[in-house]
């Protein structure tokens, strides 16, 4: 072999090396990424596995597998209910996955631990940084404090007012646009010989979040907090809070004050109630019970005419702080959230994609859950509200302290303005301890 | 005045002397017995109908029975949510639990029963206050010690985890059903001369049979219902057992019932058929004691 062929053999071979080595990886990251982005052996915990949606993490990660042969991604679901005490239990013993799912109803307390890395260098020298939905980013930050992206979110599953389109439609009815057009059609609605009721509203188990979804919608109120107070108690507050027990008992079912989210789909999908107010996760769940008889918009606008939408928890995939392969946990987290796999994912459980240009996939086409959702996203006067999850009790709060007082607001055994009061009062306090402790 | 022979003649039954008992011929007790048995029952199995209905009957199906009948929902169980391993994986940690549990209760129980010595009530008060420790709070302590051993993500960390967790109740019983059996069987063995172990070996063993199955069949419950233990000490899903199984099936916005229920009766079978055949043996060990001869 002579100079020449040997010289340009090896020019050859350094091209084909590089045009391989771009194919493999179309990942940038940031310097000092630790670990071999080509060669790991990661640990993913999935927040909410089950039977729907299992399926399709597992076809994802066969897909990046087959893509990135040097990376194995070990798949473990967790319960839904008991995730957030399994992360804390793995941490407490040290053995955190590299790579897990969070809700950012439970990404604070991580962030306060030091657990999770900030993903802004990652983001920073991602080539798909333009293509995530800033709002919904931004909410990600606010989640875990306000300053770094803790999460990378993957999905967005806003608030929505599902409703009978079959009722609807025989009495001559619109699906409600504004407040005063869901209260009207709540009672018009609701025939109790006949067994069928306006509305169900959730008085059990996470009762709380949809009603502060409802309080935001209705009052166009746009913050949690103005000048360090808490806004819940707000005299619009407490008139929306009035009106909205006002429904129990009279175009709701008597049983509500104690119903979750199975009891709600079931009273919907049993016929029995016209309009639910939840996420547009439950799809599956309509579409099974009621096929297209199920229709929905987004929540209504308040008397300004602005939708004023409060962020639902939403999913987002974290870096554990103790993963050694932290730059091919990256690069897996950005195989999902890429185009494709963001669309392969959201088409099939009905939400919406936090990677914009999955959007157009054409399944979201025939969806009006999520056509309902994605118009009052982009919509102009649209204020997204995110909820304080950054504080230390917020959960505790939402979860447990306020649900038996809202009970009670339902049963009239509670004022709607001792209530918000009491709600307003534990933020207070709970926002105090936060600055508090940002200040040492 | 009236004589005793103005009384009117009372035939007395005569006494019965074959010493067994009369058989009572009494109509059912329809409202003190009946009545109240029938809604104990209705309480406890009407769960039971809706978990048969809900697994045998096809999804989206209304039917009060479960008709047209379908296997669906235990093909998806088995076969694709992996109740298949989860099963084995439960049946290995319950068995292996039972031994272990049994056998370290055995030993512990026969030295607080048979044995005088310094340490004796603050152990025993040791075995009872670890009941009032939550398995919660048991979790992080053990994780950090599983993790030093290797035992994290291990079906053998999840055994030693529920023997240890079910241990000083296992013991405390067996202590009772040893302390009920007189010494004196033992005493005339050794006298007769057998070691101490040989004595316990033919004439304990063979009398604490009641007692071994009531322990046995508690440490094999406990550990086939242990949820928090195999949620938290496993990692890989091909490790779960079946509690952790379920909970699997309930996700945060879907619920399939069919499925559940039919995961649910899967789990059920072997604790129902484990206490159909040991019941007689259960209560006799249960009782033991009760009644002291």
């Amino acid at each position: 072999m002579n100079r020449r062929t040997l010289l340009r053999s090896t020019l050859v071979g350094a091209a084909a090396t590089l045009v391989l080595a771009s194919c493999s990886s179309e990942t940038s990251l940031p310097d000092g990424a630790l670990g071999d982005p080509n060669n790991a052996q990661l640990t993913f915990w999935d927040n909410n596995a089950g039977p729907d949606r299992t399926p399709l993490y597992e076809e994802l990660i066969r897909r990046f597998e087959a893509a990135n042969p040097g990376i194995d991604i070990q798949y473990v679901g967790l319960p839904s209910d008991s995730a957030q005490q399994k992360y804390q239990t793995a941490l407490a013993g040290g053995s955190a996955p590299d790579l897990g799912i969070v809700s950012t109803a439970y990404l604070a307390p991580l962030v306060a631990q030091d657990a999770v890395i900030s993903l802004d260098d990652f983001m920073a020298a991602s080539p798909q940084r333009d293509e995530y939905d800033a709002g919904i980013l931004e909410s990600a930050r606010e989640s875990g404090g306000g300053e770094h992206l803790f999460g990378l979110p993957y999905t967005s599953n806003n608030a929505t007012l599902w409703y009978r389109a079959d009722w609807f439609a025989e009495a001559g009815i619109e699906p409600p646009d504004t407040y005063d057009e869901f209260f009207e059609a709540a009672k018009d609605l609701t025939d109790k010989d006949d067994g069928r009721y306006g509305f169900t509203i959730r008085g059990g188990a996470g009762s709380i979040y949809p009603l502060l979804q409802y309080m935001f919608a209705s009052t166009g109120i746009e913050s949690f907090f103005e000048d360090g107070e808490s806004t819940l108690n707000r005299p619009e507050m407490v008139d929306a809070i009035e009106r909205f027990a006002a429904l129990y008992d009279v175009a709701t079912p008597t049983a509500d004050v104690n119903n979750g989210f199975p009891q709600m789909v079931a009273s919907f999908g049993g016929g029995s109630v016209a309009m639910m107010q939840h996420n547009l996760g439950s799809l599956s769940n309509h579409e099974k019970a009621l096929g297209d008889k199920a229709g929905a918009v987004a929540l209504p606008r308040n008397e300004d005419g602005k939708r004023t939408v409060m962020t639902d928890p939403f999913p987002s995939y974290t870096v554990f702080k103790s993963s050694k392969h932290q730059a091919a946990a990256w690069k897996f987290l950005e195989f999902m959230t890429s185009q494709e796999s963001q669309a392969y994912w959201n088409e099939r459980v009905g939400q919406i994609p936090v990677n914009k240009a999955a959007r157009s996939a054409p399944e979201f086409a025939s969806m009006p859950s999520v056509q309902a959702a994605l118009a009052a996203l982009d919509d102009p006067k649209t204020v997204l509200v995110t909820p304080p999850d950054y504080l230390p009790d917020f959960g505790k709060i939402v979860q447990v302290q306020m649900l038996g007082q809202w009970q009670k607001v339902l049963i009239g055994q509670l004022s709607a303005q001792d209530f918000a009061d009491d709600f307003a009062e534990k933020l207070d306090r709970s926002m105090a301890k936060y600055v508090a402790r940002q200040g040492k | 005045m009236t004589t005793t022979t103005d009384r009117p003649t009372v035939v007395l039954p005569e006494p019965d002397t074959t010493g067994t008992p009369r058989v009572r011929t009494k109509k059912p007790r329809l409202f003190s017995v009946g009545l109240p048995l029938a809604l104990y029952l209705l309480f406890t199995l009407v769960p039971f109908y809706w978990m048969i209905v809900f697994a045998f009957r096809p999804a989206g199906s209304n039917s009060m029975l479960p008709w047209p009948l379908t296997f669906e929902h235990f093909d998806t169980v088995w076969n694709t949510l992996g109740f298949s391993f989860f099963f084995k994986n439960s049946l290995i940690v319950a068995a292996l639990s039972l031994v272990l549990t049994t056998f370290v209760a055995l030993a512990t129980g026969y030295a607080l029963a048979r044995f005088k010595f310094r340490a004796k009530i603050p152990l025993v008060m040791a075995l009872l206050c670890s009941q009032f420790v939550p398995g919660a709070m048991l979790l992080i302590p053990l994780f950090q010690v599983f993790r030093e051993m290797n035992l994290v993500n291990n079906l053998t960390g999840l055994i030693v985890a529920d023997t240890v967790f079910q241990l000083p109740l296992a013991a405390m019983l067996m202590a009772g059903f040893i302390a009920q059996i007189p010494v004196e069987l033992e005493e005339a063995a050794m006298v007769d001369g057998c070691s101490r172990l040989r004595a316990f070996r033919i004439i304990m063993l063979p009398l604490l049979r009641p007692g071994l199955i009531a322990v046995g069949s508690f440490a094999f419950i406990g550990s086939w219902n242990n949820f928090l233990f195999g949620l938290m000490f496993i990692s890989s899903q091909d490790k779960f057992t079946l509690p952790v199984g379920l909970s699997y099936t309930i996700g945060s916005y879907n619920v399939d019932f069919g499925v559940l229920a039919a995961g649910g009766l899967i789990a059920a079978v072997p604790v129902v058929a484990v206490f159909a055949v040991i019941q007689k043996y259960l209560v006799q060990g249960l009782s033991a004691g009760a009644v002291k001869g």
